[in-house]
C-alpha cells in the first residue's frame, strides 16, 4: 500500500501574547443513567460541575471569566440548540460571549484551540473551554432533560451514520468505518518486517497498559485492570485471557477490548493570558503554558487520512514552536482503535520508527513506563465521551505536569506534553503544553 | 465529584407544590429557576430556598389571540414578572384578556401569584396569574 499525503501545508503565525492554563476540572466518566447517584443529571449540569471544579482549581469565579467555548456533539439527541447559552447562567456568566463548537469528537480540541486563540488575540483575558455529552441516554420526548431514557450507541450512531450513505461526499469509510482504522498496520508490517502475531501482541500489550492506568485513576470507567479481570475469569496469565474468546478479533487486527468504551462525562479547562494569570490565580501551582496548536481536517474517503492529519498538524506545531519528538515527556492521543496509536507515536517522534510494536508489547507506554502515554487509560479504558475527550486529555496532562495526579502520576513529572485530539470525519488538533519555569 | 441534580430536584418539588430557588451565600441574590451559580456576583456558593410564589408584573405585551397562544392556558398575556425574592423572568400571566388589558396596564405593577400547572407529558411547570 502506498502513502497518499494529499494535504496542503499551512504556515501558522505566532500568538500575540502568551497563554496559560489556570484551572482544570472533569467529572468521572460513567453511564449516568445506570448510576443511582448520577441518574437524572442533565448535560448542562454535568458541564457546570466540571466548570466550577476548574474555577475552584484556579481560585476564580464566573465573574473573572470573559467567554465560554462549549463543546457537545450530540445536541440532536439531547434535543437542544445553542446549549452554550444555557450553560452561562449555571456558571455565573450571564450575558457574556459564548459559542458552541461541533466537529464530531474533535469538538473539545477545537473548543480548546478557540479559547486559546481568543486569549492569544488579545480580545479576551480569560476563557473557559468545556465539553460534555450524555449520549448513552436522552431526554424523553417533550420533557425536561432530567427525565431520560437509555440510548444504545448503535442507535445513536445511526443518526450520524445517515450521512455515511453518501459514499461520494460524506465520510466514506468503505464498510463499517472500522476497517480503515487499521490501514497503517499493513504499511507498518511491510516497512519493518513485523508479523501479524507481533502486531497482535503489540495491541494487546498497549491495552493491558491502558487498563493498568485506568485501574489507578479515580475517574475512569474501568475500575480494574485486565490483569485482575483475567484472574477473576480463571486466567493466571493476562496474555492468555487477552488472546482468548473473551477478547475475540473483530477485524483483522483489532480485538474487542481494543475498541471504544463509550461513557458520559464532562471536562473543562480555563485559559488566561499569562500576565493576567499571574495576578489572577490565587494559588502557587506551576503555570502550564500553551506552546501552540496545529490543525488538519481530511474527509475519511481519502487514503491515509489519519496519518496525513497527524503529520500536518504536528508539522505546524513543531515548525512554530521548535519542538521535536525528543522534547516530549508525555503523550496523549485519542485512538478509537488501538492500532491508531501506531502511526501517532512515529509521526510525532515519540518512539523510534519501527519500534512502536515492541514498546507497546513491553508495557513501556503505561503510566509507570519510560514512554508514558494516555494516563488514565485512553478511549479503550478510561472511556470515550464525544464532546469532552480532548479537554479531558488537557486536564489530565495539566495535573500530571503539576505533579498532582495522585495514584495515576507518571514517575518523572513531565515538563512538555503533546496531545492529539482527533475525531470523525476526520479532524486532528495537536496541542503542545509546557510547564513554565518559576519566575 | 458528587452529583448535584438541581434540575430534577426543581421539577420533583413542583410535584409537591413547592417552587424552589437558590440563594447566593456570598451576596444574597436569588436565582430562579435555580442554577448552581449567582449571576449577580459570579460566585458559585448557593443554597436552596423555597420561593413565596408572590410576584408582580412590571410589563406585559397585548394578548396575541388564539392563533399564537397556547389554548390550554388562555386567556393570558406574556410579560415581565418580578418575583418577590428578586429574579425577573419572562412568563405567562393568566387573567389578562384583550378586553381588560388596557385597564390593567394602568395599574402596573400588578400583583400576581405563581401557579403550578401539570403538562400533558406528566411534568409540571410554573406560570403566573393575576392576584385577585
Amino acid at each position: 500500500m502506498g502513502n497518499y499525503y494529499n494535504t496542503f501545508q499551512t504556515k501558522t503565525g505566532d500568538y500575540a501574547r502568551s497563554v496559560s492554563i489556570i484551572g482544570v476540572g472533569n467529572s468521572p466518566y460513567m453511564i449516568t443513567h445506570k448510576d443511582p447517584e448520577w441518574n437524572g443529571i442533565t448535560e448542562v449540569e454535568l458541564f457546570a460541575q466540571s466548570a466550577i471544579a476548574a474555577m475552584d482549581d484556579a481560585g476564580i469565579t464566573g465573574k473573572d471569566i470573559d467567554a465560554l467555548t462549549y463543546s457537545q456533539l450530540f445536541t440532536e439527541t439531547s434535543a437542544v440548540i445553542d446549549p452554550n447559552v444555557f450553560a452561562l447562567d449555571w456558571l455565573g456568566m450571564r450575558g457574556k460571549a459564548s459559542w458552541h463548537v461541533e466537529s464530531a469528537c474533535t469538538s473539545p480540541g477545537i473548543a480548546f484551540d478557540n479559547a486559546v486563540m481568543a486569549v492569544a488575540s488579545g480580545k479576551y483575558d480569560v476563557v473557559l473551554a468545556g465539553g460534555v455529552d450524555i449520549a448513552q441516554s436522552k431526554p424523553r420526548d417533550n420533557m425536561p432533560a432530567c427525565f431520560r431514557e437509555p440510548q444504545e450507541a448503535a442507535q445513536l450512531h445511526k443518526i450520524a451514520a445517515k450521512q455515511w450513505q453518501d459514499t461520494a461526499y460524506t465520510r466514506y469509510g468503505t464498510d463499517n468505518g472500522v476497517i480503515m482504522f487499521e490501514d497503517y498496520v499493513y504499511q507498518y508490517m511491510d516497512k519493518y518486517g513485523v508479523t501479524a502475531e507481533e502486531m497482535d501482541d503489540a495491541f494487546i500489550g498497549l491495552t493491558i497498559s491502558e487498563s493498568r492506568s485506568a485501574a489507578v485513576h479515580p475517574d475512569a470507567t474501568m475500575k480494574e485492570s485486565y490483569i485482575d479481570i483475567a484472574k477473576k475469569a480463571g486466567f493466571d496469565d493476562v496474555w492468555d485471557y487477552m488472546r482468548s474468546f473473551h477478547n475475540p478479533k473483530i477485524t483483522n487486527h483489532v480485538r474487542a477490548n481494543e475498541g471504544i468504551k463509550y461513557a458520559d462525562g464532562s471536562a473543562c479547562v480555563i485559559v488566561a493570558a499569562t500576565d493576567v494569570a499571574e495576578k489572577l490565580c490565587k494559588n502557587d501551582k506551576p503555570m502550564i503554558k500553551v506552546l501552540g496548536t496545529g490543525a488538519s481536517f481530511i474527509d475519511h474517503i481519502h487514503p491515509d487520512n489519519l496519518t496525513a492529519m497527524t503529520r500536518e498538524a504536528t508539522r505546524q506545531l513543531y515548525e512554530r514552536t521548535g519542538l521535536t519528538g525528543d522534547d516530549i515527556d508525555l503523550l496523549y492521543t485519542q485512538n478509537y482503535m488501538a492500532p491508531d496509536a501506531l502511526h501517532v507515536v512515529e509521526e510525532v517522534g515519540y518512539i523510534p520508527k519501527g519500534k512502536a510494536h515492541e514498546y507497546f508489547k513491553d508495557g513501556r507506554t503505561a503510566y509507570d513506563g519510560d514512554k508514558p502515554m494516555n494516563t488514565g487509560g485512553g478511549i479503550q479504558c478510561f472511556g470515550h465521551c464525544y464532546g469532552a475527550g480532548g479537554l479531558l486529555m488537557v486536564a489530565e496532562a495539566t495535573r500530571q505536569m503539576r505533579g498532582e495526579a495522585g495514584t495515576a502520576q507518571v514517575k518523572k513529572v513531565p515538563k512538555t506534553t503533546l496531545i492529539r485530539s482527533q475525531g470523525g470525519s476526520q479532524g486532528t488538533i495537536m496541542i503542545g503544553l509546557q510547564t513554565m519555569d518559576k519566575q | 465529584m458528587k452529583p448535584d441534580l438541581t434540575v430534577k430536584k426543581y421539577y420533583d418539588a413542583l410535584e409537591n407544590g413547592d417552587i424552589l430557588g437558590r440563594k447566593c451565600s456570598d451576596c444574597g441574590n436569588v436565582e430562579w429557576p435555580p442554577v448552581y451559580s449567582c449571576n449577580e456576583c459570579g460566585g458559585h456558593h448557593t443554597e436552596w430556598i423555597e420561593m413565596s410564589g408572590e410576584a408582580e408584573v412590571t410589563e406585559f405585551l397585548p394578548p396575541a389571540g388564539a392563533l399564537n397562544q397556547v389554548k390550554e392556558f388562555m386567556p393570558y398575556a406574556v410579560g415581565y414578572v418580578r418575583l418577590k425574592e428578586g429574579p425577573v423572568v419572562n412568563n405567562i400571566i393568566q387573567g389578562i384578556t384583550k378586553e381588560n388589558a388596557e385597564e390593567l396596564r394602568k395599574q402596573l405593577p400588578l400583583p400576581v401569584k405563581a401557579k403550578i400547572v401539570k403538562m400533558e407529558e406528566g411534568y409540571s411547570r410554573v406560570l403566573f396569574t393575576i392576584d385577585e
